[in-house]
């Protein structure tokens, strides 16, 4: 009996130090890691990349409100994230309220193969590990252009033309689509289309407000001019439910995220023609400007503070094979997003955020007191798109909103 | 009872209500007069992927500093309730002023958040509750009157969906009415607008809402009404005991002499 027990206990030890040599591709951890991040496909694959690791637990929490639940997540001590999964806008977050910690020691130890322009600094510490640039470009239908005989919009105006040569043809009823969804969604595009008019968010060195000018005032107009191309519901339509009317065939021009148009048309149930038709461009611009009409980004991973350091080690390490250069070798993986790892090549796919990166798209800007500004727009601009308001009532609305919250916060006195 | 016994009786209870009632009652009325502290902020370089640029970005030290040294915040005051945010007395009083109709007011209130929230909670209060507590009675009754073979099926299609969870209820609704749902693209046919959104209007939202809340509110009080409705007598009490619940005692002589006929 002894022995039974004895032998069996023995091949468990065996079985377990080879299925931790055999799953953990050498990655072995020895704390806990609790990831919160988005939910589109490249941070899908970084997360199960981070939960190769063996040892201790890797768990994932990838959802489209991870705004909403990282900085509270984080706060605590123990923190219930050790790592966030964020971009120029959400890092932000996370900075004002200081629960992310510094990298450059872990950085030194186990950093080793990280592009040196992989590193986010802020005032001289790596506050984050860069993984992925994306941008907003378009994203249509050439078969549709191709029937309408036009070339492919470059400008906005354009857009316009195009969308009432498709109606007007009776191919599509509402052949734009836009992720004008009351709240972030809405706020993102008019950010995207203030910059192109050339506008300004604040007051040189100051959080003052300047919405409220000329260019936001076209910016407005040609976001109710588009608007009028769209499937009636777009108040409620996110990036999710644009991309179903794109695959449904129900649009042909869009301004989409790069990293959700890598995969649009893989979804099941997709009609061929849809497959066929699927072309990716630059992002446009508006008004005759030469900067485009959108934003550049940065998503990468951050550490939190208020966590063991033993837990920071491991949440490093576990990251690092989240984003490994051998997951560049895995043809999906590779065309998920325009990845910032050493040994990738760029896909089809990834013309459009290239394009919009030479093209001087503006970053989105990494202010402490942008997402107030961006909260405020979200919340005030659903009127002016229902035409209950004119659009410097509507800016004025934003301006007010955005200096109450301000206040609050300290940053306006 | 003696003091001392219902004081033992009561203790959990009450230490329960103290801890989880009404210390964070007091946390947060406490916290609601301090306002974050005003952050440091210097101008850094901050390098992105993309470039190294001078951002004005928070001094995380100078801010810590002040936090520590005073935890609670900065005192306001009442600055917050105040605020626009929140009951906006600056701006109504302005637009009191400046407006010269009571339809301009209101307009002008819409513009605040407090104020639109306000409103959307009375509107549901007194338009939704009556409703749904006639709606509800009204359904019970039919049914319970009909032959004993319809009762079932009619059961199915009115009073069966109650079961279902109210997120389930609200997002299948919510899918049904986009433009491209079931109830959506039936409403634009049949007033031929082709742009009609029934999302886009807030008046035409009530509809759904109200019939999505019916679905789920009030089972017990149906279930109630209907197991018993043909012995009259079993009826009068327990109506006694709802009818008190709802109109008081004065009604429920007259109402068991409508529905017990």
């Amino acid at each position: 009996m002894y022995l039974k027990t004895l032998s069996t206990a023995g091949a468990l030890a065996v079985l377990m130090t080879t299925a931790s040599f055999a799953g953990g591709h050498g990655c072995s951890i020895e704390a806990r890691v609790s990831i919160v991040g988005n939910e589109f496909p490249a941070i899908q694959s970084v997360g199960a990349g981070a939960q190769e690791c063996s040892g201790a637990e890797v768990t994932t929490n990838l959802t489209a409100d991870h705004q909403q639940i990282n900085v509270a997540g984080m706060s605590g001590n123990p923190a219930e994230y050790t790592s966030a999964i964020i971009a120029n806008s959400s890092i932000v977050a996370l900075m004002n309220e200081d629960v992310i910690r510094p990298l450059d020691d872990l950085v030194a130890e186990y950093g080793e193969g990280l592009a040196p322009n992989q590193l986010v600094t802020i005032n001289g510490q790596v506050m984050a590990i860069a993984f992925m640039a994306n941008a907003q470009h378009l994203v249509y239908r050439s078969d549709v252009l191709e029937q309408v005989g036009l070339d492919v919009p470059a400008t906005y105006e354009e857009m316009l033309e195009a969308a009432e040569a498709i109606r007007a043809a009776g191919i599509m009823e509402n052949p734009v689509g836009g992720a004008y969804a009351a709240g972030w969604n809405l706020a993102q595009e008019f950010n995207n289309m203030f910059l192109g008019y050339g506008g300004q968010f604040f007051a040189e060195g100051s959080a003052e407000p300047t919405v409220n000018s000329e260019a936001g005032v076209k910016a407005l107009e040609m976001m109710k001019a588009l608007s009028e191309y769209m499937n009636p519901d777009f108040l409620t339509h996110d990036s999710n439910a644009t991309n179903a009317e794109y695959r449904a065939g129900n649009v042909a021009l869009m301004n989409m995220w790069g990293s959700r148009a890598a995969t649009l048309v893989k979804a099941d149930g997709v009609p061929q023609e849809v497959v066929d038709g699927f072309a990716i461009a630059a992002p446009m611009t508006a008004g005759g400007g030469d900067i485009p009409a959108s934003t550049l980004w940065w998503d990468g991973w951050t550490v939190a503070k208020n966590i063991s350091d033993a837990e920071a080690e491991a949440t490093f390490i576990a990251m690092m094979n989240g984003i490994s250069p051998e997951r560049m070798q895995n043809e999906d993986i590779r065309t998920q997003a325009v990845w910032l790892i050493p040994g990738y090549e760029p896909t089809p796919a990834a013309v459009g955020v290239f394009a919009a990166a030479e093209m001087g798209t503006i970053p989105y800007p990494m202010l402490p007191y942008m997402g107030l500004m961006h909260t405020a727009l979200g919340n005030e601009l659903a009127d002016f798109m229902q035409g209950n308001e004119s659009a410097e009532q509507a800016l004025a609305d934003v301006e007010a909103a955005y200096t109450a919250a301000a206040r609050e916060q300290g940053y306006l006195q | 009872m003696k003091h001392r016994t219902f004081f033992w009786f009561f203790l959990p209870t009450g230490l329960a209500m103290l801890l989880f009632i009404a210390a964070p009652i007091v946390s947060v009325v406490l916290q609601s007069v301090f306002a974050p502290h005003e952050p440091v902020l210097i101008t850094a370089q901050t390098c992105t992927p993309f470039s190294c640029t001078e951002e004005t970005t928070i001094d995380q030290e100078a801010t810590r500093v002040l936090r520590e040294a005073k935890p609670l915040g900065r005192f306001v005051g009442l600055d917050i309730y105040f605020n626009r945010g929140h009951l906006a007395t600056a701006e109504v009083a302005e637009a009191w002023r400046t407006t010269d109709s009571l339809t301009a007011f209101f307009r002008e209130l819409g513009d605040l958040p407090f104020y639109r929230a306000m409103a959307f909670t009375l509107t549901y209060t007194f338009t939704v509750t009556p409703l749904l507590i006639i709606l509800g009675m009204a359904i019970a009754l039919a049914v319970n009157t009909l032959a004993q073979k319809l009762k079932g099926v009619v059961i199915f299609f009115s009073l069966l969906p109650m079961i279902v969870t109210p997120l389930v209820g609200s997002l299948i609704m919510f899918w049904m009415i986009d433009n491209r749902g079931v109830l959506g693209n039936f409403l634009s046919w049949l007033v031929s607008d082709p742009d009609l959104s029934v999302k886009a209007s807030t008046g035409l939202m009530w509809v759904p809402s109200l019939y999505t809340v019916f679905g789920i509110l009030h089972p017990s009080r149906l279930w109630c009404f209907m197991r018993d409705f043909r012995r009259c007598l079993r009826i009068k009490l327990k109506l006694r005991k709802s009818m008190v619940l709802l109109v008081g005692s004065r009604c429920d002589t007259l109402l068991s002499h409508i529905l017990c006929r």
